[in-house]
């Protein structure tokens, strides 16, 4: 019996340790960040604490029966705090994480070790209750190792960049779009050089250092590098090791504010990118259709570029959208000459991304004729303001981590499409003390374009519904989902279509049960011949419990 | 960081010692610079050897020893590179010997030229210089070329294509086809080989049977073709990719036989050689004739001066008018018609393709395509104003180029159908 409650306490310490580490994982490492995290979940944390505590108190009496209680309370324990569903940003077993584990399993081994014999239930269930700040303690012992091994990996980078003194380096950063324009960039560079970019969206330093040992080859011409950063002088840092040509803002706004603290911080850390092209002698390249990069003073050459502005270095307009995609006009200031775009991607703030990328680009030796096939092969970045369409059924997907501004633009792309508009979305995250205000107006705007509103449930949604509430929106057309496939599920439903054929892979939007059709315990909607469905945002696993 | 090039050359054929001389003389132009040279001998068994004599052709007077000293390695792809493998390692040797980050075959004929290794080096996801896959068999094949010249209006000699079966069982039929079709002379080539191996002209039905048995022996399928009696022989280079190609200046080969056999190509120093079967035999005596002159000296003053020097003439027979003694228009009809092959075959990189004038006619064929020509065509190049280190590095541009072209390419998709679809409709795969 005994054994039974020390394996079930065991195992349930496993899973806990697992679980807070995954977490820990999502919030970089960053101690600050996951007590941020931890505040607001205090209540999940609060009962996993409490049924361990329970069955201590319960395991003092001694008793037959409570011991057969404490055996199902710690099941369930283990079942609580097992993983139900997958998780959306998978936790990834990285050699840090391994050393992290490792030192705890030493720390946990220690500590039962003391007087082996007595109070191993008191310590297992001490163990229990410590495990969420134990990855903290790992990672404090772990941090001298930890930051030699940085440090050793970013020398090696730094001798690689060195060793090709021919490399071009482009930085890419801002508070969105820097993705889209490392991709498009690449795109049209792979018309005339070899072009390395950091994968995915390997940002941070660590992410850089580890694309330039691994992926950088002697025939690379250009690297493609995306800055991103989290708290001030993380692209300093990054520059310190690629040392950029060529630098590309793409963007500013309240994005990571509640690490970065202020919009000042977030401009600053932003222009060290700017400081770092200056000293080694090359041009800057700003979106100055963002008020707050038209606004920053600097001191060196730049070429601007942007939509509708006469003055820039680099101007598209006539800009025209459709279920088909986009098409634009350039005009080159430098050599006065103005040329015709197309593209298959939509939104506004898709042109501009690749009007900095076809500045850069024909900087370095690409004529605008040469482009322009490049980019009518452009793709749009998964989960992006992609959009996938079938024939009237259009869905928009912009379910990655978005941001007030582009999911205004999101919207405007929305109010673009003909017939009934949906907007599905969980709400807006990591802004900071902003995050009521920011959802409040998002779910103003989103009445101004939708037909229907579904709100996924979570943290910021009754904030949109406030703001959904302040306006005479009829609130029968404002649903709260699960998830955003019931969303799409019900939408399905209520239509005509043939539903097998929206059940598509590559939307990863299947039915989950046809069960769930026939209840129709929803009331269904009025849709118009042609459809459009914004899927805005789909939060990681740390903000949606 | 230099970019690690691996120069593939040998291989299984007819060619071997002719591959070795252009790859070594390539490997000695080669820019330092920006190159760093890994030499891989493919032996006449397919085996690759890697080692620091495998780039000296002094060595390959003795191949035994060479191989001896030699490691013999595979292709294996790990983590983000293309790595040589030993097969052999000794205790305190490493598994891999080096990585390289371009593939440059340098291989002529059968079982490697024909789309052979650069299949090899496709599956290895390595960029390669030269033709691709299909390019390069087409152009090794004789009559499947000639089809798709004829297709697209390239003008070619007429043929006939027979099997080795057809020959067995129906070798009156065959004869009697030929006649039909064609007067008397006529030649009889196997259908895959370069560099003229196993050619043979027969002027009477005796002699067209010999030419035929001679021909069976290099391959499984041969060839019959009018031969033109008043003839003058043209060869032009083309370098670059589909979206850009330009044709060389031409060379005319002067013939001392009644065709340029392999040894009017290769061996107008060697004497006392017997008729072709033997010639594998003696190119490697040649080899090693090749060897003794010291390669380098002569390399160097070739590369000063734009008369022939030795190594030159050794690669390009001794007899040589660089340029061609043709009129304009028809250097141009020539140059045109090399860049529509090209073009048609989907080529990158450099080839040659040998013309055939009619003197009497005054009409141009198309008589075949050499996807990796003998030495490169550097002459020709050089000839053009192109020196050869610079056409090198251009090849090698190319290559990285269309690996570029092919990433963009959809190949497979991102998603596994295989993990999201219910798999109920596969249950009848189940064995009951």
């Amino acid at each position: 019996m005994k054994i039974l409650i020390a394996i079930e306490y065991f195992v349930n310490l496993i899973i806990l340790l697992c679980f807070y580490m995954h977490m820990f994982q999502l919030n970089s490492y960053f101690f600050k960040k996951h007590l941020h995290w931890m505040k607001k979940n205090y209540k999940k944390i609060i009962f996993s604490i409490f049924l361990v505590l329970l069955t201590n108190i319960f395991l003092l009496f001694d008793n037959f029966i409570l011991n057969i209680l404490i055996i199902f309370i710690l099941g369930f324990s283990i079942f609580y705090n097992f993983p139900k569903k997958k998780a959306k940003i998978e936790f990834k077993i990285t050699n840090r994480v391994k050393r992290m584990f490792f030192t705890e399993i030493l720390l946990i081994l220690f500590f039962i070790a003391i007087n082996f014999k007595e109070y191993i239930f008191i310590k297992l269930c001490i163990l229990n209750i410590l495990s969420p700040v134990m990855c903290f303690l790992a990672n404090f012992i772990n941090y001298p190792f930890e930051s030699m091994n940085r440090k050793h990996y970013i020398n090696e980078a730094k001798k690689i960049i060195s060793d090709m003194p021919d490399l071009i380096v482009i930085g890419v950063t801002g508070s969105y779009g820097k993705t889209s324009v490392k991709n498009f960039l690449e795109k049209i560079l792979e018309k005339k050089y070899e072009v390395l970019t950091t994968p995915k969206n390997y940002n941070t330093t660590m992410g850089v250092v580890k694309t330039i040992r691994e992926n950088l080859r002697p025939t690379h011409q250009i690297f493609i590098c995306e800055m991103g950063a989290t708290k001030p002088n993380d692209i300093k840092e990054i520059c310190d090791i690629v040392k950029p040509k060529y630098g590309i803002i793409t963007s500013i706004g309240p994005q990571h504010l509640e690490s970065f603290k202020s919009i000042e911080n977030i401009i600053n850390t932003k222009f060290e990118l700017a400081d770092s092209v200056k000293e080694n002698d090359g041009l800057l390249f700003l979106n100055y259709n963002n008020d707050y990069l038209a606004k920053h003073s600097i001191s060196q050459d730049c070429v601007t570029y942007g939509i509708d502005d006469d003055k820039l270095n680099y101007n598209a307009f006539n800009i025209r959208s459709s279920s088909n995609g986009s098409s634009f006009t350039v005009f080159d200031k430098s050599s006065n000459k103005e040329i015709n775009f197309n593209t298959k991607l939509i939104g506004k703030h898709n042109v501009i991304n690749i009007v900095g990328a076809i500045a850069i680009s024909n900087y370095l030796g690409i004529s605008l004729a040469d482009i322009v096939p490049q980019v009518k092969l452009l793709k749009s970045v998964p989960h992006r303001l992609e959009l996938i369409s079938n024939n009237n059924f259009n869905i928009i997907d912009d379910s990655y981590n978005s941001n007030p501004v582009s999911s205004k633009s999101a919207l405007d792309t929305l109010a673009q499409f003909d017939g009934t508009k949906i907007i599905v979305t969980p709400g807006l995250i990591e802004l900071g003390d902003d995050e009521e205000k920011y959802n409040y107006e998002f779910g103003r705007y989103s009445c101004n374009v939708c037909d229907y509103i579904f709100l996924v449930n979570s943290r910021p949604s009754k904030f949109i519904f406030d703001g959904i509430s302040s306006t005479n929106f009829d609130k029968k057309r404002v649903f709260f989902v699960d998830n955003p496939n019931e969303a799409v599920n019900q939408i399905l439903n209520s239509s005509n279509y043939d539903n097998n054929y929206f059940a598509s892979d590559e939307i990863n939007l299947t039915k989950t049960s046809v069960s769930n059709t026939n209840a129709n315990r929803n009331q269904a909607l009025v849709l118009k011949n042609t459809v459009t469905i914004l899927l805005e945002n789909d939060l990681p696993d740390n903000y949606n419990l | 960081m230099k970019i690690k090039l691996g120069v593939f050359f040998g291989g299984k054929s007819v060619e071997h010692e002719v591959s070795i001389i252009t790859a070594i003389q390539a490997i000695e132009n080669i820019d330092t610079n920006k190159y760093e040279v890994v030499p891989i001998y493919i032996a006449k068994d397919n085996k690759m050897y890697c080692g620091n004599f495998i780039g000296d052709i002094n060595q390959y007077k003795n191949i035994e020893n060479l191989l001896h000293i030699s490691s013999q390695v595979t292709l294996a792809q790990k983590d983000n590179k293309t790595v040589l493998v030993r097969c052999n390692k000794k205790f305190y040797e490493s598994d891999i010997y080096d990585y390289i980050d371009i593939a440059f075959p340098i291989v002529h004929g059968t079982n490697v030229e024909d789309g052979t290794l650069q299949g090899y080096l496709k599956m290895f996801n390595i960029p390669y210089v030269g033709c691709d896959v299909l390019a390069s068999s087409c152009g090794m094949d004789k009559y499947v070329c000639k089809c798709i010249l004829k297709d697209n209006n390239i003008p070619v000699l007429d043929c006939k294509c027979f099997s080795f079966k057809d020959y067995n069982e129906n070798l009156e039929n065959v004869i009697s086809c030929i006649e039909e079709n064609f007067s008397y002379p006529v030649i009889v080539k196997p259908i895959n080989l370069g560099s003229s191996v196993g050619i043979g002209i027969a002027k009477t039905q005796e002699e067209l049977k010999d030419a035929m048995e001679t021909a069976f022996t290099y391959s499984k399928k041969i060839l019959v073709e009018k031969a033109i009696k008043n003839l003058k022989e043209v060869n032009c280079s083309v370098v670059g990719d589909l979206d850009f190609a330009e044709a060389s200046e031409c060379e005319e080969p002067i013939k001392t036989d009644e065709i340029l056999s392999f040894k009017d190509k290769y061996m107008s120093n060697g004497k006392g050689l017997s008729g072709t079967k033997s010639s594998n035999q003696s190119a490697s005596k040649y080899v090693n004739q090749l060897a003794n002159e010291s390669i380098k000296q002569p390399l160097e003053e070739s590369l000063n001066q734009p008369v022939k020097q030795p190594m030159e003439q050794s690669m390009n027979s001794g007899v040589l008018k660089l340029p061609a003694d043709i009129s304009s228009e028809v250097k141009h009809t020539i140059q045109e018609l090399s860049l529509k092959t090209f073009k048609v075959l989907g080529c990158c990189g450099v080839i040659r393709i040998d013309f055939i004038i009619d003197k009497d006619s005054n009409s141009i064929f198309v008589n075949e395509v050499n996807t990796i020509p003998g030495s490169l065509s550097f002459h020709l190049w050089r000839a053009t104003g192109l020196n050869y280190s610079d056409l090198l590095s251009k090849l090698i541009d190319l290559s990285l180029k269309r690996a570029r072209e092919e990433k963009n390419i959809l190949f497979s998709f991102d998603s596994n159908i295989l993990s999201q679809r219910s798999l109920n409709g596969l249950k009848g795969l189940k064995r009951k």
